[in-house]
């Protein structure tokens, strides 16, 4: 939906650029990045410094939907991982080339 | 008087999700379809402590069942390994835990729930730099052990209520507990977007500055971290 949500702005994304926090032209794009880095690293002082960086671009709400948004998939990498939910093959081949740079195949939970 | 899981504190924490991760603690804490009360609170706790110690063990190797645990052996390492490695569950896995499983696959599909909703709630807060809200004290009560038909599905592991393969498999995924499917998307309502719209690549939550790009590349990115295929 990354790409379909862009499209849908007319503003299209290189998918991979995108996930990688390179996206320039995404607004917020590389401070939602480096906030899920920095929160899922563990590191305090590192999610507080993303925190603000991600609140001066874009404000406090910003921030607590984006973190919103990262707990849902905390949750949803759950629902899938812990049901074996598979993806369906039409999907599949319309990543092709974006689950080669990703590396999404050598995954464990690639099924 | 509205009580806050997160109070008013420096960011603006919409009321509706708030309230979502206040009314998920209660649903902890009361008998579910196949687990009592103290047996999910228990759960979750080991859940929580998996998340807070993720180099402590092996996904596949988690600490033993704490002596006295209400969990049976299957339930605390399933609750480890859903914590600290989702992304090494085997097919093997799920048939093992589900044959030590009292309940079965029914009664695991409800863990599963509870560990979802769970990681949610453990790490909202501390992604706002705010404390983890407390698990709630068991209420008494027994599983209503009332399951629905189900039927296999191919696009997951677990049953579900039929017809199978008709959603995308994350909906129906827990639809073999009706009580934990409600939960876990309402969890998803208030976090992300409710379910009914989200075939729309337009979408944006109204007052909210970030559109449905933005939580894409939250999405993307979390999902690449826990290298999750899916």
């Amino acid at each position: 939906m990354l790409r379909a949500s862009s499209d849908a702005l007319g503003e299209p994304v290189e998918l991979t650029d995108a996930v990688h926090g390179a996206a320039t032209a995404m607004p917020f794009g590389v401070e939602l990045v480096g906030f899920v880095d920095a929160v899922t690293a563990g590191d305090a002082a590192a999610a507080a410094a993303a925190r603000a960086a991600l609140g001066a671009v874009a404000g406090p709400a910003a921030v607590v939907d984006a973190a919103a948004v990262l707990a849902n998939f905390e949750m949803m990498t759950r629902v899938a991982d812990a049901t074996g939910a598979v993806q369906f093959a039409q999907r599949l081949e319309a990543l092709a080339s974006e689950r080669v740079a990703l590396g999404l195949d050598a995954f464990g939970s690639a099924r | 008087m509205t009580r806050t899981v997160y109070g008013v504190a420096h960011w603006p924490v919409r009321a509706e999700l708030d309230a979502a991760h206040h009314r998920w603690l209660d649903h902890v804490a009361v008998a579910g379809t196949w687990w009592t009360a103290a047996q999910r609170v228990a759960f979750v706790a080991a859940l929580w402590d998996a998340l807070d110690h993720p180099a402590a063990f092996a996904p596949w190797d988690g600490p033993p069942t704490p002596a006295g645990s209400p969990l049976p052996e299957a339930a605390f390492a399933m609750a480890h390994r859903l914590g600290r490695g989702a992304g090494t569950t085997t097919r093997a896995w799920y048939e093992r835990t589900v044959a030590e499983l009292p309940g079965g696959a029914p009664a695991f599909v409800e863990l599963a729930a509870l560990a979802a909703g769970g990681c949610a709630v453990a790490t909202f807060g501390p992604a706002l730099g705010l404390p983890r809200p407390a698990l709630r004290s068991a209420r008494p009560g027994e599983p209503s052990r009332v399951a629905p038909e189900l039927v296999d599905a191919t696009m997951n592991w677990v049953p579900v209520t039929p017809p199978a393969d008709q959603r995308p498999p994350v909906v129906q995924a827990f639809s073999a507990v009706p009580a934990e499917y409600d939960e876990v998307w309402a969890l998803a309502a208030a976090q992300y977007m409710p379910l009914e719209d989200m075939v729309r690549p337009d979408w944006q939550r109204p007052g909210s500055p970030l559109q449905r790009r933005h939580l894409e590349l939250v999405a993307a990115r979390l999902s690449l971290v826990r290298e999750c295929f899916y």
